[in-house]
């Protein structure tokens, strides 16, 4: 007999900022909605160990869903995507993600996103409160200052490169086998889709002299940077901490900037206590 | 003192199958700088045809790239397993006392080649300290 995951996968189409989008989803469990935001480049996968966990599905309803030009996600079908240069906008993503949420009837959602899904989760916490009962920010912070990034879109270099820098930012005693999956997601990226992502991740995305409105009696705010993530080093999540009274921050020890995909079972560790604090309704 | 076994150290790399997978066609001279130790990696066709651990006067010049470091650095770098931001080069370049130099289009094209370099050094470290 097949041995099959519980894992389901599906397309909606959402209506954002003026065009139709097919957009892919995958699903486990019942109960609290639970949304699952993927890194730049990549996509939904790399939630897949966590998907999975069928302790998690007793209780919430996990979806790990593809943003335009990621995964199985695709660009529009009546917009020349190809006569632009593509750039992630901050509007476009919060608002892609509350649409996915109202579409799909979600009541009051927890949000969980790694990396430009770390950042969205303290933009979905200060530009719409009342949506998510909770966000949880991986590799999260005010900002990320942008390095000389025309090396991740370039003619003359093969896009493995961004899959190659993206094994440099995981822990040295990560499982190598979790590492060369993400890496292998990463590789499966559009070439276009990791510097157009970082638009958002390194321009648009600033809560600098904001971040303290965030109001955590309203959504709850969970913070959690691996060790080893060089493109996010805790500190600045710390930082970011600081301004959220209320949030709650804490060090993935012996991780980098992919816990949830570069060691499925130790993040774990980390994520149950999180969630079992929400399903109780706890505040951070 | 040396960090490296340089006879060692060449032959791991050229039998290392991920890094013949990374190095393909790649032709370069690296030059090493581990505090006052220096050392000239010649790279051709993807193998490491020598290293030279003890470049005469102006041996050193005539290179592609150059990674530089303090001793103490590079002994934070080769443990088994490093601190944080010491377990690459680009981090360790970015975070910590590292410098790095040469054609930045041939370092993006050969990243992963770099990368294993270094965890293959790891590997072969003669003798490192607690960082």
């Amino acid at each position: 007999m097949a041995r099959f995951e519980n894992i389901t996968g599906r397309y909606v189409y959402l209506d954002v900022d003026g065009g139709e989008y097919r957009v892919y989803f995958e699903e486990n469990g019942s109960g609290i909605p639970l949304l699952l935001q993927h890194t730049a480049g990549s996509d939904g996968r790399l939630w897949r160990h966590l998907l999975a966990d069928e302790e998690i599905a007793r209780h919430f309803r996990m979806i790990a869903y593809d943003i335009p030009y990621h995964g199985k996600t695709l660009p529009r079908l009546d917009h020349e995507w190809w006569k632009e240069e593509y750039k992630l906008r901050r509007d476009f993503l919060t608002s892609f993600v509350v649409t996915l949420a109202r579409e799909l009837e979600l009541e009051r959602p927890v949000y969980m996103g790694c990396s430009i899904g770390g950042h969205l989760a303290a933009d979905l916490a200060y530009y719409y409160p009342d949506e998510f009962r909770a966000v949880i920010g991986i590799e999260s912070a005010h900002l990320t200052p942008g390095l000389d990034q025309r090396w991740l879109y370039h003619p003359r270099i093969n896009s493995e490169f961004n899959a190659n820098i993206s094994l440099d930012m995981m822990g040295p005693a990560s499982p190598e086998y979790s590492k060369r999956e993400t890496w292998w997601c990463y590789s499966q990226g559009a070439p276009i889709a990791v510097l157009g992502a970082l638009n958002y991740h390194c321009v648009e995305h600033n809560l600098l002299g904001l971040a303290q409105d965030i109001d955590t009696s309203k959504v709850a705010v969970y913070l959690l940077t691996g060790e080893y993530d060089f493109s996010c080093p805790p500190m600045l999540t710390q930082m970011l901490a600081d301004d959220i009274k209320g949030s709650r921050f804490q060090v993935i020890e012996g991780m980098g900037h992919f816990p949830m995909s570069e060691d499925p079972a130790r993040f774990r560790e980390y994520i149950l206590p999180v969630l079992d604090e929400i399903r109780h309704g706890v505040s951070p | 003192m040396s960090l490296i076994d340089v006879e060692k150290f060449v032959s791991a790399l050229n039998e290392d199958p991920e890094f013949a997978i990374a190095a393909r066609y790649w032709d370069a001279t690296l030059k090493l700088t581990m505090g006052e130790s220096k050392y000239m990696v010649f790279i051709s066709g993807g193998r490491v045809e020598r290293i030279d651990d003890a470049p005469g006067l102006m041996q050193d010049w005539d290179h592609d790239f150059h990674i530089t470091a303090p001793l103490e650095e590079w002994e934070k770098m080769l443990q088994p397993v490093p601190r944080p931001f010491y377990q690459a080069l680009l981090p360790a370049v970015l975070l910590h006392g590292f410098d790095f130099g040469g054609d930045f289009e041939t370092f993006c094209a050969y990243y992963r080649a770099f990368s294993r370099f270094i965890e293959v050094m790891r590997e072969n470290t003669v003798t490192v300290g607690e960082g």
